[in-house]
């Protein structure tokens, strides 16, 4: 490598060739392996020698294409090959060979961060040409010495200049997007392209070539400069946040000033050559260009500065306040944890323990451990797993509590079972598809002799379906029927959810057309019926709101009210839900309905076991953060995951007859129904579920100490639910902040960064909700605490 | 006790020994490992180890009266699957893959967990071991006493019933009853009560913690051959068994210290 007529110095993991990328070597093969040279992103340029640059660039021969390591390609000698073929009407007479890689990496292999040794790489260029001396040596370059002892010089471009250049170098247009300046050391290899054409003065024929390159490289720039322009009056009209007036006042002025410039050479061009000088090789013409050039690179060297300015960097000290904030909040649920804790000693000095227990700790444990596992993006990844293993984890520890309590193992297997199912369904890729034919990838039936297009296997996601929602609405049923003031409203709720889940049985029937029903009524019945479904849950919402400002007094028995309240208020959402979810939505109602019950179960198990006494001791973390997790893993459960293209987009058009979709388009009724699919399952309704979390542990009719308890009790779940989501949020931005130069920063840890503070807001809106809703409006101190906290 | 002491430490480095044994034919004999032939070698270490487990075990039980050296033994035999069973549960319940290609796999480190933890299965003959010892001291009836503070309930009844020589009688679905009680006790309560139990207890936690501390780089992206299924998570496995196992020796050395101060006393 290093010779020295055509140097040949790179290593990378691309090959450019004619303007193809194809890709070289493995990043496997070159991982771990010392790189030689250093990693900065250099042009070698070759030192004076026989070589004319040429325009046109041939396809070098496809070997080179196939090369398994770049190290081959100084075993094959390209460059002598290339060299043979090089003269006149040589299959390599116009050619320019460019290798560079994408990025760098570090000693330990590592690549994609921010670090200059990530970002920068190599770059070599050869032209089998002379480039011209006096441009080809520019200003910034440092010589250092090759292998064999050879002085060669070493320069840097910037990555966003290659683009451009390279267009430039093919006659291809500029790249719309691309504000980069055409670099004049690696366009300088095309240099002598034009003296082809031959000038007749031999005494100033390198002045003339000169000459004849600075023209084309203005040029160059002048339609350089002309489209970013363009660009930028293209991007600052449709931007919403564009660049600031002044800058681009500036950029104006400097551009109209070259523009002028300009205009006046082209028409000095346009005068008999004859004027300009025979023998004396006009300078002044030269200094003009060069004027000219400088002129151009000042405006594009601007343009580069203002968009790295506005577009790359960060605001570090706004970046520093928000995560202080973030880290604040923290305290300041743990504060108020602690505080209700207080109160909850204060009324109860004997039974409460200020120990901190192990299950404390282990609870901990975990929520940390699934914060720090968002620090790296192979976690993040697979998020949904980590989420999995570690509510799995959960549900083995409470295995162990209740083989150990001899109480509840019913309910501790069938957590894991459900769990384990919801898993199978989920990568066998059950939410993308329907039920059944889940089923069929890991079964394959196809060997059992069973025809999978059979009519059974094709109803049996519809039976399921139908399945989970009758039994959904028995659950409610059941649920429902105790003992309570408002038996009116009872009916009313019940009755209400249920006709919509009978709705929306018959949405999928007239959807799979079953029935085989005109097209029209069939467009009414699938557009009208969804409207029917949202309008039912809205109006039982608004119902739900007006009789928590109708209640003013704590009923007697306090307890049935709030779980009343509590089924009330998710049955009012659940239909709305399962129907945006699809097919799969009973299903997963169910299984969520499954797992909340067993985790309730599960958390009055150690209640039970530590003391005989009532609802007296401070709030358990651990079925909090099964809860919390169980919405994580929920949210992965239905088909979503952190990214853009992990929305349901059709989920948004559930109602939407197709042919009238465009007509009927609406921003914001679309995003909320797509939000409501997003974050249905996984923020919505545990959230507003978290009541029942507490309410098990309390007598029906609790007395006022007990009430207010409960309360707190609330009170405190809600404040470990917001904790736990806010504690995994600041992992997410810390890790953010840290790879915010990192390669995948758009394709994984923005789009997170974005679901995290998203879902974060939601937790913390939802939150609220449920401390006005759910609190009595005249009350104690400790829900007055509460609001004041959020 | 020392001799007891003494036995429960050779136990303990047969079992570290019959381990590193197993690696060592794996890797010079056969030249296979964990990362090139997994199945091979998670069969190979589970063959070494099994019967060394069950046989050591059974033979450990000092009253052959009330339980059988083969009754033992065929105990052990019937564990294992079943161990295996709810280890393979377990882990799949975590994420372990399921599909036709991984259920050797899955089947050979639930099999190997097994052994690791099984050895919990053959518990009662042991729980009369530690009674004779404890009649060497006095008689029966204070052993039993003695034990029953630790022990649950269930099992005080059960234990009048073998030394009535009901024992005899009881079938084999009791027999696993009543190890069921001491899985429980061991396993969810953490609770071992003398030195033997320790080297039984320590270990079995030690792999468990160990698989699943190893299961993390599992979705790294270094791809590296032994981040697949179960190599990491055996490898998690055999190391948290040897730490216990160390551990545990630790426990029993300084028991006996104990034990023999108090007797000195």
């Amino acid at each position: 490598m290093g010779q020295g007529e055509g140097p040949l110095i790179f290593l990378g993991s691309m090959l450019l060739l004619d303007g193809k990328l194809c890709k070289g070597p493995t990043k496997g093969k070159l991982r771990g392996k010392p790189k030689r040279g250093n990693h900065r992103s250099h042009t070698v340029v070759s030192d004076p020698g026989p070589c004319i640059a040429l325009m046109d660039v041939s396809v070098l021969a496809s070997r080179l294409c196939n090369c398994q390591n770049l190290e081959d390609l100084s075993d094959w000698d390209v460059v002598d090959i290339l060299k043979n073929q090089s003269g006149p009407g040589g299959l390599h007479e116009n050619t320019l060979l460019i290798v560079m890689g994408d990025h760098g990496q570090t000693l330990n292999g590592d690549h994609g961060g921010g670090t200059s040794e990530e970002v920068e790489t190599s770059l070599f260029a050869m032209s089998l040409k002379t480039p011209l001396v006096s441009v080809s040596s520019g200003q910034n370059k440092s010589r250092i010495l090759d292998s064999d002892g050879k002085e060669i010089r070493v320069s840097s471009i910037q990555q966003l200049d290659f683009a451009v250049t390279v267009a430039a170098l093919l006659g291809v247009p500029f790249p719309f997007g691309s504000i980069g300046r055409v670099n004049h050391e690696l366009y300088a290899l095309s240099a002598g392209t034009w003296s082809q054409r031959g000038t007749d003065a031999p005494s100033c024929k390198n002045q003339s070539n000169l000459e004849e390159w600075m023209q084309n490289y203005a040029n160059v720039l002048c339609i350089n400069s002309w489209q970013v322009k363009r660009y930028i009056n293209t991007y600052s009209e449709s931007s919403v946040i564009g660049f600031p007036s002044e800058d681009l006042a500036h950029l104006e002025n400097m551009y109209a000033q070259a523009q002028h410039n300009w205009s006046n050479r082209v028409k000095e061009s346009l005068l008999p050559q004859n004027e300009v000088g025979n023998g004396s090789c006009s300078t002044l013409l030269i200094d003009d260009l060069q004027w000219q050039i400088e002129a151009y690179s000042n405006f594009l060297a601007s343009v580069t500065e203002l968009a790295r300015s506005k577009w790359t960097e960060f605001d570090l000290l706004i970046m520093a306040i928000g995560l202080g904030i973030l880290l604040l909040s923290l305290f300041i649920h743990l504060y108020f944890i602690e505080r209700t804790n207080n109160l909850q000693q204060f009324s109860y000095p004997s039974i409460v323990d200020a120990k901190i227990s192990l299950r404390s700790i282990l609870v901990l444990l975990l929520v940390a451990i699934r914060g720090c596992s968002f620090l790296s993006n192979s976690y993040i990844l697979t998020e949904g797993k980590v989420a999995n293993y570690l509510l799995g984890t959960t549900g083995i520890i409470n295995l162990r509590y209740s083989v150990s309590g001899k109480k509840m193992l019913k309910e501790a297997v069938t957590f894991l079972l459900m769990n384990l199912v919801l898993r199978i369904s989920t990568e066998s890729g059950f939410s993308k598809q329907t039920v059944g034919s889940a089923f069929m990838d890991i079964f394959p039936l196809r060997f059992l002799g069973i025809n999978e297009n059979h009519l059974i296997w094709v109803l049996i996601p519809d039976v399921i379906s139908l399945l989970s929602l009758i039994v959904l609405a028995i659950v409610l049923c059941k649920s429902m029927s105790g003992d309570y003031c408002w038996r009116f409203s009872k009916y009313l709720f019940n009755g209400a959810t249920i006709f919509s889940y009978f709705l929306i049985t018959v949405h999928w029937v007239l959807e799979s057309n079953l029935l085989g029903m005109p097209l029209l009524l069939e467009g009414i019945g699938r557009s009208l019926i969804p409207r029917i479904i949202y309008t039912i849950g809205f109006g039982l919402l608004v119902l739900l709101t007006a009789r928590w400002l109708l209640d003013k007094e704590m009923a007697l028995n306090f307890t049935q009210s709030m779980l009343q309240r509590t089924v009330v208020m998710l049955s009012a959402w659940s239909p709305t839900v399962i129907l945006i979810m699809g097919r799969q939505g009973p299903l997963i109602a169910l299984s969520s309905v499954i797992g909340g019950w067993c985790i309730i179960r599960l958390g009055l198990l150690e209640k039970k076991t530590r003391d005989g006494t009532v609802g007296v001791l401070t709030t358990d973390p651990l079925p909090v953060v099964q809860w919390s997790f169980f919405a994580v893993c929920l949210f992965f459960y239905t088909g979503h995951w952190c990214a853009f293209d992990g929305l349901r987009y059709g989920a948004a058009f559930t109602g939407q007859v197709s042919s009238l979709l465009f007509d009927e388009f609406n921003l914001i009724r679309q995003a909320i129904l797509l939000s409501i699919d997003t974050f249905g399952v996984s923020h919505i309704l545990p959230i507003l579920g978290c009541p029942l979390l507490v309410i098990f542990h309390y007598p029906q009719y609790p007395r006022g100490r007990e009430r207010n308890s409960l309360l707190a009790n609330l009170a405190q779940v809600l404040l470990i639910y917001g904790l736990i989501t806010s504690i995994t949020t600041t992992f997410t931005v810390i890790c953010v902040t840290i790879q915010r130069r990192h390669l995948m920063v758009w394709g994984l840890f923005a789009p997170k960064f974005v679901f995290d503070v998203v879902g974060l807001i939601l937790t913390d809106f939802l939150i609220c909700f449920s401390s006005l809703h759910y609190f009595p409006r005249v009350g104690s101190d400790t829900q007055r605490d509460q609001i004041s906290a959020k | 006790m020392a001799s007891s002491n003494s036995r429960d430490i050779t136990v303990s480095t047969a079992f570290l020994l019959s381990l590193t044994t197993s690696f060592y034919v794996a890797h010079n004999i056969y030249s296979i490992n964990l990362i090139s032939h997994p199945i091979p070698t998670l069969a190979l270490i589970s063959l070494v180890q099994t019967p060394i487990t069950i046989l050591l075990f059974s033979l450990l039980r000092q009253n052959p009266q009330q339980c059988s050296y083969w009754k033992a033994v065929l105990r052990g035999v019937l564990g294992l699957p079943i161990g295996a069973f709810l280890m393979a549960f377990g882990a799949i319940v975590l994420g372990a893959p399921i599909g036709i290609q991984y259920l050797e796999k899955t089947i050979y480190w639930s099999l190997l967990m097994s052994v690791f933890t099984e050895d919990a299965f053959e518990l009662r003959c042991r729980l009369e071991t530690m009674l004779l010892l404890n009649s060497e001291d006095g008689s029966p009836i204070s052993g039993l006493t003695q034990c029953s503070d630790q022990i649950d309930e269930g099992l005080i009844l059960f234990y009048p019933a073998n030394f009535t020589r009901f024992g005899e009688f009881v079938p084999a679905a009791s027999v696993y009853g009543s190890s069921w009680k001491d899985w429980q006790r061991l396993f969810a309560n953490t609770k071992p009560t003398g030195s033997l139990e320790y080297i039984i207890c320590i270990p079995a936690h030690g792999a468990i913690i160990g698989a699943w501390l190893g299961a993390w780089p599992m979705p790294l992206d270094w791809e590296r051959p032994w981040q697949e299924w179960p190599i990491c998570v055996s490898y998690g496995a055999v190391a948290g068994y040897t730490v216990g196992m160390v551990v545990s020796m630790g426990f029993v050395l300084v028991l006996g210290k104990r034990q023999r101060h108090v007797k000195n006393d």
